[in-house]
């Protein structure tokens, strides 16, 4: 593999070329309703999601001037999580940007399911559920009024979405906030409400960041309990942290991928008048 | 699709007339900016009914503009932008949807009022069907040029004055017809061919706009 490829990463998986395209037009045409869990879990719990595989190539990427990192190599298949660690800056959100399509990788190649990013660059829009820094909700609202408009603009039509947002607000422990306006919560319970948003819609691909930020000890557990759940049933999920989560699959220090002042890719045309 | 481009504007809608929405603000700018005229230019009714299909066109354009730099900058900050354009609806509708609403909850509200206004600036009764008419097909093309300044400036703080420098130079064809079909009432020119290119103004903005600011937000967003 690439030179850059071995600091770090403690495992790699060969599944990068399985490619299950087809598969995805079926996405949810498998549906098949299991028994419901005794402990209550999400009805989607019972839903498992089709066989997915994401793959980063030689990924690079920009921020500025400034390369963050290059030559990140990693897969990630069904039912695992991918921690990155990394100090600050050293591109951990910039990658989950470039995992959800929000901003192009500098070079190097994303691929789901063996089918570049960069050829369709709509390909994920509809897999991933980005819980980013910022939590994508409204002061002026309520909670419920905040989780219902994601509900419907995030439903297709195709599930229950009043069961999906019942089990949110359950899984959460949102029960009492729901009538409170989002600008008179603490920062946990704003964090909470923004994680329940990942339940509303049943999505393959979760990438998070810091989502342990502000939590209480108490619901640290439940969004571990949420991530095992999710990846018990073939999801993936992506997660920029500073602690060490017990979750199955890779991890990644991206600080063992920053730039060395001579490294080939600072002698781009790019650079040369930096 | 349509179903989440309509709660996305409904939302939006809603947004505006909740605390830290500016649909009130705007509506009362446009009343007040209005009531000045009287006083600035005196009360010869001859004269208001003269400048008034000017002075309420100009009234709506800067009413619109006070309200452009929150149209994606408060979705920008909280991250929302992120998550809609993550969400069933492609970029360049989730910015019509927000335009539309934009529209509907700052400026329908002004174009629904500008009739009295007309009155009260001695405005003929005759010219007062053209002049809403004149508004009502003429003002989306603010919400929908606006938003491409919005969307070029969505990052930058205090974009608020920028957008006014980008923005209003751009309303001047909206301006020169919606004004020239309330004038041609008086019989020297033709009202719909005014109102016409009026319609084809907002026609074309609502194709070009959304896919232009669709492009700036992308870049914002990156």
């Amino acid at each position: 593999m690439d030179p850059g490829s071995g600091a770090g990463v403690t495992k790699f998986g060969g599944g990068a070329d399985k490619s299950l395209g087809a598969d995805r037009s079926i996405a949810y045409a498998g549906f098949m309703t299991m028994p419901k869990p005794a402990n209550g879990a999400a009805p989607h719990a019972t839903q498992p999601f089709p066989h997915a595989v994401l793959a980063g190539h030689d990924l690079a990427c920009r921020r500025g001037d400034q390369l963050v990192f290059h030559g990140l190599n990693f897969t990630l298949e069904p039912g695992e999580a991918l921690c990155l660690y990394g100090p600050n800056g050293s591109g951990k959100t910039s990658l989950l940007r470039l995992l959800a399509g929000l901003s192009p990788p500098f070079s190097g190649e994303i691929r789901w399911n063996g089918e570049a990013l960069s050829r369709t660059p709509a390909l994920l829009r509809e897999q991933v559920m980005f819980a980013g820094f910022s939590l994508a909700l409204k002061e002026a609202l309520s909670v419920y009024e905040n989780l219902q408009f994601w509900s419907r603009f995030l439903g297709d039509g195709g599930h229950d979405q009043k069961a999906l947002m019942e089990a949110a607000i359950n899984r959460l422990g949102l029960e009492d906030l729901l009538a409170i306006p989002l600008h008179a919560l603490s920062s946990g319970q704003r964090k909470r409400v923004s994680l329940a948003r990942l339940l509303l819609a049943p999505r393959p691909l979760w990438l998070l960041d810091e989502p342990t930020t502000a939590l209480d000890r108490d619901h640290q557990a439940r969004l571990i309990d949420l991530l095992g759940d999710h990846l018990a049933q073939g999801g993936l999920a992506v997660l920029a942290t500073h602690q060490s989560l017990d979750l199955p699959g890779p991890r990644l220090d991206l600080d063992g991928y920053a730039p060395a002042f001579d490294a080939p890719a600072f002698q781009s045309p790019l650079f040369e008048d930096g | 699709m349509l179903r989440a481009f309509f709660i996305l504007m409904m939302r939006d809608i809603g947004l505006s007339y909740k605390q830290g929405g500016a649909a009130g603000l705007v509506i009362a700018f446009y009343a007040v900016a209005i009531s000045l005229f009287p006083f600035g230019v005196g009360p010869d009714s001859a004269i208001l009914a003269r400048i008034a299909g000017g002075v309420l066109w100009i009234a709506a354009l800067l009413s619109a503009l006070l309200s452009l730099d929150r149209l994606f900058q408060a979705d920008y900050e909280d991250g929302t932008l992120d998550a809609l354009a993550l969400g069933p609806l492609p970029l360049p509708l989730v910015v019509l949807a927000k335009a539309l609403a934009h529209w509907l909850a700052m400026l329908l509200p002004l174009v629904i009022l500008s009739p009295l206004f007309g009155l009260m600036l001695h405005l003929e009764a005759q010219a007062l069907p053209t002049l809403f008419l004149a508004l009502l097909i003429g003002t989306p093309a603010l919400s929908l040029l606006g938003a491409v300044a919005a969307g070029l400036t969505v990052a930058v703080r205090r974009g608020g004055a920028l957008i006014a420098l980008l923005v209003l130079p751009l309303y001047i064809p909206t301006l020169i017809f919606g004004v020239g079909a309330v004038d041609a009432v008086d019989g020297l020119a033709s009202v719909s061919a005014n109102l016409n290119f009026l319609g084809g103004l907002s026609l074309m903005f609502a194709v070009l706009g959304p896919l232009a600011t669709a492009g700036a937000l992308r870049l914002a967003m990156e």
